[in-house]
């Protein structure tokens, strides 16, 4: 089963880097690799909602430690299911739901972000070493200069904007070329069928 | 000052050191509250990255069309939302056709709300779906539709706009045929720093388009280097840029008053770290603050 998974995935590689390499993006033939795609991605968004049905149900028949909270997932995984077959996704009923229940929920909860980091910068941020005091400076003048005082503070302004663009830039593209050389190197391992792992 | 007077100054720094976190919550919340209802009045100046922007979509005709790929949910409304209103006005004003579609599930919501905010002194584009703008929304496997979009565009989207109605009824549809120079003049890449994703797929996707992205402040710098070398046009670097985007297009709105405010929220934790510090100074047996 494991080796008729990696022929797959090494097939299905093969068929998208063809499709690149030989200039077939606008074929018949790479629309159907297309659909493939998204079939995937639909069959994967049916399984995860199945897998985390399963597991709240579970959660709540056995009464679990928080299985009130897995009622509530499960009142509104079907809730939400209901209002969407009833309409559409793009119905009243599914709008009202994304702007008065989602968008508030999202925004009370990066709000919260906003208190725990003015929180944490007052407890945490000490400058009991060189090296955490050039760091806490450099937080200093990134985070006044990046306000409209930094247009008052020339100076700082223009430091701020000089630590952007050119050491955490470069730094930046060191993580990025690092990060794609191991992408890279990952994705032609599972190609290849070297790395099993994510197949259990 | 005597050695009493040094005592009492050592303790009130001790104690500033050890605020109870339920009072920095407390003037966090002032603060912010106060920041929101008076910024402070400080000029906004545009800087290069923001100009650079501007004059791209300046320099558009009327009719041209701009494909805008929004990659945010309701996480970065806050952020994000002054700057595709900004960034729509100054479309809206130059006359041109848009197409927006999402690469996150929020977003055909998010896009359809702030355009018709935005439209609102527009009349030609809040009437005008279809003919002026059309909402593509949102399609599983977004990166693989993009793709597809450079093809086919209505193909792509399955036919269909954001409220599931057929695209072939919109007489904008049948000349956006596809995603490429050929159709499109510009677009913008609306991209949350959820590892730039949106922004990579666009630039290993879509060829000879140029592209604007507008991204929160933190993703800033992660984008700079595809700028250096030419694979985006521009960005518009967070709440400021979006700031700069209103102060260049002389319509100051909510990115200015939330850029403002910023200042007061800086100076506020700069007090802080500042109380922190000398808090712990004064205590340099403390190891935990």
């Amino acid at each position: 089963m494991q080796k008729a998974a990696v022929g797959l995935g090494t097939a299905a590689a093969i068929f998208v880097l063809a499709t690149h390499l030989l200039g077939l993006g606008g074929s018949g033939l790479a629309a159907q690799g297309d659909r493939a795609v998204i079939a995937t991605y639909a069959g994967a968004a049916l399984l995860g909602l199945c897998n985390l049905g399963g597991i709240h149900l579970r959660r709540v028949a056995q009464r679990r430690r928080g299985w009130a909270y897995s009622l509530l997932l499960l009142g509104g995984l079907a809730g939400y299911g209901a209002v969407v077959l009833a309409q559409n996704p793009q119905g009243p009923g599914a709008e009202w739901v994304f702007l008065h229940v989602l968008s508030p929920l999202y925004a009370t909860m990066y709000g919260l972000v906003a208190f725990f980091i003015t929180s944490a910068a007052y407890r945490a941020f000490r400058a009991r070493t060189p090296e955490a005091l050039i760091l806490l400076l450099t937080a200093v003048v990134v985070m006044v200069g990046e306000t409209p005082l930094g247009d008052q503070w020339r100076v700082l302004g223009g430091f701020a904007g000089w630590l952007l663009h050119i050491p955490a830039t470069g730094a930046y593209r060191a993580i990025q070329i690092g990060a794609t050389l191991g992408a890279l190197a990952t994705g032609l391992r599972v190609v290849l069928g070297m790395e099993r792992a994510h197949l259990g | 000052m005597g050695s009493r007077g040094w005592a009492r100054a050592a303790a009130v720094l001790r104690a500033f050191g050890r605020l109870d976190r339920r009072l920095v919550y407390l003037a966090a919340l002032l603060c912010a509250s106060a920041a929101v209802l008076w910024p402070p009045p400080l000029p906004v100046r545009p800087r290069p990255d923001t100009l650079a922007a501007y004059r791209l979509a300046q320099a558009l005709r009327p009719g041209n069309a701009v494909f805008i790929w929004i990659d945010y949910g309701f996480g970065a409304q806050e952020e994000l939302d002054p700057m595709l209103r900004a960034v729509l006005l100054q479309l809206m004003r130059r006359d041109a056709v848009i197409c927006i579609a999402s690469r996150s599930i929020e977003g055909g919501q998010i896009a359809e709300t702030v355009m018709r905010r935005a439209a609102a002194g527009h009349p030609a584009y809040l009437e005008g779906y279809g003919v002026r703008w059309i909402d593509l929304g949102y399609r599983p496997a977004p990166d693989v539709a993009l793709r597809a979009a450079t093809v086919n565009l209505p193909a792509a989207y399955n036919g269909v706009d954001q409220a599931g109605l057929p695209l072939a009824r919109f007489p904008l549809t049948a000349r956006l045929r596809a995603l490429t120079p050929e159709f499109f003049r510009l677009a913008y890449v609306f991209d949350l720093g959820d590892g730039y994703a949106a922004m990579m797929t666009y630039v290993s996707q879509v060829t000879g388009l140029p592209m604007i992205v507008g991204a929160i402040s933190m993703e800033a710098p992660v984008i700079q280097p595809f700028v250096a070398t030419g694979q985006i046009a521009a960005t518009i670097p967070g709440i400021r840029g979006a700031a700069e985007y209103e102060t260049l297009l002389g319509a100051p709105g909510p990115a200015t008053a939330l850029d403002r405010g910023s200042a007061l929220v800086a100076v506020f934790i700069l007090l802080l770290l500042a109380l922190g510090n000398a808090g712990a100074a004064a205590n340099p047996e403390r190891q935990e603050g």
